[in-house]
């Protein structure tokens, strides 16, 4: 029987703030900013389908977006993260 | 399907999985590139100006940027970009995982390369008691190439470009280097030294197309998948469970004996031993080459302690201890001649393009710098050497 491959590296984790709930804090908005990123991108993917299409949603999963809408969304995602850190970054 | 992997060996993650992978991919860069200049221009400008006198080494550095609140965000945000690297693409592999294996397997025989395992050599702490760069399992989990694609697939995230599109941009660049630099030397046998999934090992086959080339590592399921990547790419290269520090090859059996990014993850004494043991496979003329993160002792305090970060918060406990290291120092200790010593620092052929690394290895060597080893937009690769 094959172990399922682990999530987690050996060892403490780093932590970096005198109040370890920061830490966590930072793990946690990471998460949220990643699962908000991967539902915009799915989100314009679609958009980008039923424009053009209308066809049924089945299809999107294989759907290849064009160059240009790649290219606006690969900017926006950089501005997006730096916005996640205006709070620090000034 | 997967970025910088070979179709024969690429995994189909969803819309959603690429796409996080591509925001994981972006968050590095920020951190990498954008944040880490922040924090230098913060280091420059407020921190270090307070001090009662400049620091001289990395050490010192890191003991006052340590209380800083953006040191603070940029350490934790890039301890936490890491661990998402790897599980960016932990639920494809696991998803595709009884298939991979018998898609392994398949590709046996494509260019005449082989395997051979070693069920019974033992793994060395180093690789089995420590999950290095916080990758879950490490090297040397399980029994098939899963580990393997893991790192791949994971790399490819962790880069954001830098390593080149078959994510070999370190072996690319120094070949082509070492080849324009030293155009007499025609290597007929060849061997890297802890090669995992071989990105590095395959350049030299491309470059000196009639050597031998042979990987070895520790770790069987990097090299199970090494060997079908070298197949999938039609390059014949060999793979082997061997240890470095003892491979069991013939005195005098090879003319270049290369590592790439492999001395760090070692405890200095093995880092000796492999040394020695290079000298002792090395012909009269060959060379012992390898690629690694600059000295500690060619740096500005600033530089040294922004490399010697993963030593302390990337889970690599021998990065400092070898970047301590001066490496001529090490090739004498190994008998190797000091005036057969040569250090480079090779632009990257992916950033810069191949003119420039053909251009660098007739000029007159280029100093380290902030790039050197740092990987971030335009980085250049610090190689050394010894002949024997």
């Amino acid at each position: 029987m094959t172990e399922p491959l682990p999530r987690a590296a050996k060892g403490d984790r780093p932590t970096f703030f005198d109040d370890p709930a920061v830490d966590a804090l930072v793990t946690m908005v990471l998460e949220l900013a990643r699962e908000q990123w991967v539902l915009r991108h799915r989100l314009a993917v679609l958009e980008d389908y039923v424009e053009r299409k209308e066809g049924s949603l089945g299809a999107v999963e294989a759907h290849a977006m064009p160059a240009d809408k790649t290219a606006a969304l690969d900017a926006q995602r950089a501005e997006f993260v730096t916005r996640l850190f205006r709070a620090v970054e000034r | 399907m997967s970025r910088f992997v070979h179709p024969d060996l690429a995994l189909s993650p969803t819309l959603d999985e690429r796409a996080g992978m591509d925001f994981v991919s972006a968050l590095r860069s920020h951190v990498l590139n954008d944040m880490a200049a922040h924090m230098k221009t913060r280091w420059t400008e407020t921190i270090a100006p307070k001090l009662p006198a400049p620091p001289a080494t990395g050490q010192e550095v890191h003991k006052a940027i340590k209380p800083d609140l953006f040191f603070r965000f940029y350490s934790a945000t890039r301890v936490n970009a890491q661990e998402m690297v790897w599980d960016s693409v932990r639920g494809t592999v696991e998803r595709e995982r009884a298939a991979f294996a018998g898609r392994l397997a398949g590709l046996t025989g494509k260019a005449g390369g082989t395997l051979e395992l070693d069920p019974a050599l033992e793994v060395p702490k180093n690789v089995s008691a420590i999950d290095v760069h916080l990758m879950p399992g490490g090297y040397a989990n399980g029994a098939d190439g899963a580990a393997g694609a893991i790192y791949e697939n994971g790399l490819g995230v962790f880069s954001f470009g830098l390593m080149g599109e078959n994510l070999d941009d370190i072996g690319s660049s120094i070949a082509l280097w070492l080849s324009a630099r030293f155009p007499d030397f025609r290597p007929q046998r060849i061997l890297d030294l802890g090669c995992t999934v071989g990105h590095q090992t395959l350049p030299w086959a491309r470059t000196y197309p009639v050597a031998e080339v042979i990987g070895i590592d520790v770790a069987a399921p990097g090299l199970r998948y090494a060997h079908a990547r070298a197949e999938a790419q039609g390059v014949k290269a060999h793979f082997k469970q061997r240890d470095a520090r003892a491979t069991g090859f013939e005195d005098g059996s090879f003319d270049l004996v290369f590592s790439s990014m492999f001395l760090h993850e070692l405890p200095l004494k093995d880092i000796r031993a492999v040394f020695a043991e290079a000298k002792r496979l090395l012909r009269p003329g060959g060379l012992m080459l390898h690629y690694e993160l600059p000295p500690n002792g060619q740096m500005d305090p600033y530089d040294a302690f922004y490399l010697d970060w993963d030593c302390f918060y990337n889970a690599e406990p021998y990065y400092k201890g070898y970047r301590d290291q001066d490496p001529a120092e090490l090739c004498r200790t190994a008998g190797f001649a000091a005036d057969g010593f040569f250090q480079a620092v090779v632009p990257s052929i992916g950033w810069y393009g191949a003119d420039a690394v053909k251009a660098e290895a007739s000029a007159e060597a280029t100093g380290i710098d902030g790039n050197t080893g740092r990987l971030a937009d335009g980085v250049r690769w610090f190689t050394y050497g010894a002949w024997a």
